[in-house]
């Protein structure tokens, strides 16, 4: 019997023969060329963070340092918001001393981007190279920030491999990026999460646990507002908060189900707010138009949920339209109401889901922040304490 | 059963469509086979009657870069399995002379996908073509391709007279390689020639 010495797939009806001999269907659009392991030499004063870590972040990140000394696994489940990149800075920097292949895998390519920069702020001595598809010139570097589809030019390159939003679209419940991913690493694996699948946390052994369920700022996270309106008003109020944001000068993401409905909204809006953008997969100058976004040169987007991960920007305020569309579980909503009051100076913000009717997502997601909100409370109690 | 295009299981109640009904045999979930959009499409090239199957489309695109560059021969058949028995007695009288393809590329890819695709209508084969040299047809322009047709030669090959020919081909756009093969096989004097194309490219012009 054949077996895919990449992708580890036995299934004969995904196995074709050329020439009588067996080749996987499954793994067939990755190209075979992969990159041999090279090792490193030792480095110090890696890491230049100008603010330290919270209490409650130095105690995960303690916990992951000690767990890289025994040769454990890791599972982050961290609030959206909670620091869950600055968590592993630490150990990046520990593995660095020792000499060791550090990678950092995602699977938005928007949030590649972004994670590059901010580890390049971090680690000025050390080289950061990012790889996604059509950017894949630098192939060694300190440090590896890739997206899930190019680990598999790594196999068993890894010796600390860090899975970032690993329940993000292409990644979760894909088998041959799942083995892609275990089988580049050869030593640590770190795994973190927002929203994790009950799949995936069945999966992982419950002592590789660790949880942070506070943002680095101590602050609550803001709750959804929820707008049962018809479908007249939905954009007479949409028109009005906009005009409100505007005066305001604070940015506005507008979430809606599909492409189509994304370009349709604004071609009504431009109409009446002509500073803003449109963004979706189909299109190709995203990061520009972000820049745009932090830059306030623009003041709003009308996005689909692929700015749903990653994105960071200062008085964010968020609106949700048509959220009662089954494009939105409540994982993706929690998702999306946690870009807003990311940043230490403005912890607060609108969330608007602008509905014709309630559905259990919208429900669970205002039920959910509300648990860690409550949660959220009792730890600053018993810090006061 | 798992579709051999998507890869993805096919649901049992799809299993009980009309599709299924007249095609027991199709490896294809109904959503890719509603994908291919086949159009027939009759046409004549310089007076010899010929048929495009499929518009050349982005989904079609795809499919055969799958079945030329990562060289996935398990979907080669998929094309035509169709309609097999149809052109299978439309054309039954005819021999297929496959258009070639560069002699290097083929030793390089194990196989002839042309062949590969038409090898479901049971027809027999015969080589009568070889392409001189290397030329890269997709990259170039109208007017160059034109200029290119007569690297297609006579293989050297001799076939008994009063034959009808069927010329095979997976992609036609400008039918610059088609006329330059038309060309030679004239000179072998066929009672009839006929073309047969999986797909035709109208829309791209250059």
């Amino acid at each position: 019997m054949f077996c895919c010495p990449r992708c580890g797939n036995s299934n004969s009806q995904l196995i074709g023969y050329l020439n009588h001999k067996p080749y996987c269907r499954k793994c067939l659009s990755f190209p075979q060329k992969t990159n041999p392991y090279v090792a490193r030499v030792p480095t110090k004063d890696n890491l230049a963070l100008s603010y330290s870590l919270t209490k409650e972040q130095q105690r995960v990140a303690d916990a992951l340092l000690e767990r890289y000394h025994k040769h454990h696994n890791a599972f982050i489940h961290a609030v959206c918001g909670a620091g869950k990149t600055e968590i592993v800075y630490p150990l990046i920097d520990q593995a660095l001393k020792d000499g060791k292949r550090i990678g950092f895998a995602i699977p938005r390519r928007d949030v590649v981007v972004e994670l590059e920069h901010r580890l390049k702020d971090v680690f000025p001595h050390r080289s950061v190279a990012s790889i996604y598809g059509g950017h894949k010139k630098i192939t060694k570097a300190d440090i590896l920030v890739l997206t899930m589809h190019q680990l598999y030019a790594y196999p068993q390159y890894f010796d600390v491999l860090i899975g970032d939003e690993v329940d993000a679209f292409p990644f979760e419940g894909d088998d041959v990026l799942e083995t892609f991913f275990e089988r580049a690493v050869r030593g640590m694996m770190v795994m973190m999460s927002a929203t994790p699948s009950s799949r995936m946390l069945a999966k992982i052994p419950s002592e590789d646990h660790l949880f942070l369920f506070k943002r680095f700022h101590g602050k609550a996270i803001p709750v959804p507002t929820m707008m049962i309106q018809s479908r007249m008003k939905q954009k007479f109020f949409l028109l009005q908060k906009l005009r409100k944001y505007h005066k305001e000068n604070k940015p506005c993401l507008i979430f809606v189900p599909t492409i189509e409905q994304a370009e349709t909204l604004f071609s009504f809006l431009r109409f009446f707010f002509p500073l803003g953008a449109c963004v979706h997969s189909m299109q190709k100058k995203r990061e520009m138009i972000l820049q745009k976004l932090k830059d306030k040169k623009i003041f709003y987007l009308v996005t689909t949920s692929i700015l749903e991960r990653g994105i960071t920007v200062a008085h964010l305020q968020v609106m949700i339209y048509h959220a009662d569309s089954s494009f939105y579980p409540a994982d993706t909503l929690e998702q999306i109401c946690g870009r807003v009051g990311r940043k230490k100076e403005a912890t607060d913000g609108d969330i608007f889901f602008i509905a014709e009717q309630k559905t259990t997502a919208m429900i669970k997601t205002i039920e959910r922040i509300q648990k860690y909100n409550r949660d959220l409370q009792v730890l600053l109690k018993a810090d006061f304490h | 059963m798992i579709c051999k295009f998507c890869l993805k299981p096919i649901s049992i109640d799809s299993l009980d469509t009309f599709l299924y009904f007249f095609h027991p045999n199709l490896f294809l979930c109904p959503s890719c086979f509603q994908k291919l959009e086949p159009t027939f499409f009759h046409f004549k090239l310089q007076g010899i009657p010929c048929l495009a199957i499929y518009p050349y489309h982005a989904f079609l695109r795809e499919k055969l870069y799958q079945l030329k560059v990562l060289k996935d021969i398990e979907i080669a058949p998929l094309f035509l399995e169709p309609y097999r028995r149809e052109l299978h007695f439309r054309y039954q009288k005819f021999i297929c002379v496959p258009m070639p393809s560069d002699q290097q590329k083929e030793q390089e890819r194990g196989f002839s996908p042309v062949k590969e695709i038409f090898r479901i209508l049971n027809l027999s084969f015969l080589d009568l073509l070889k392409k001189e040299s290397s030329f890269k047809q997709a990259t170039s322009t109208r007017k160059e391709r034109y200029a290119h047709r007569f690297l297609i030669v006579s293989n050297g090959r001799k076939i008994s007279p009063h034959q009808n020919l069927l010329l095979v081909d997976d992609v036609m756009t400008t039918g610059a390689s088609l006329l330059g093969a038309i060309e030679v096989l004239k000179t072998f004097h066929p009672k009839r020639i006929e073309i047969l194309l999986l797909s035709r490219n109208v829309g791209k012009r250059r």
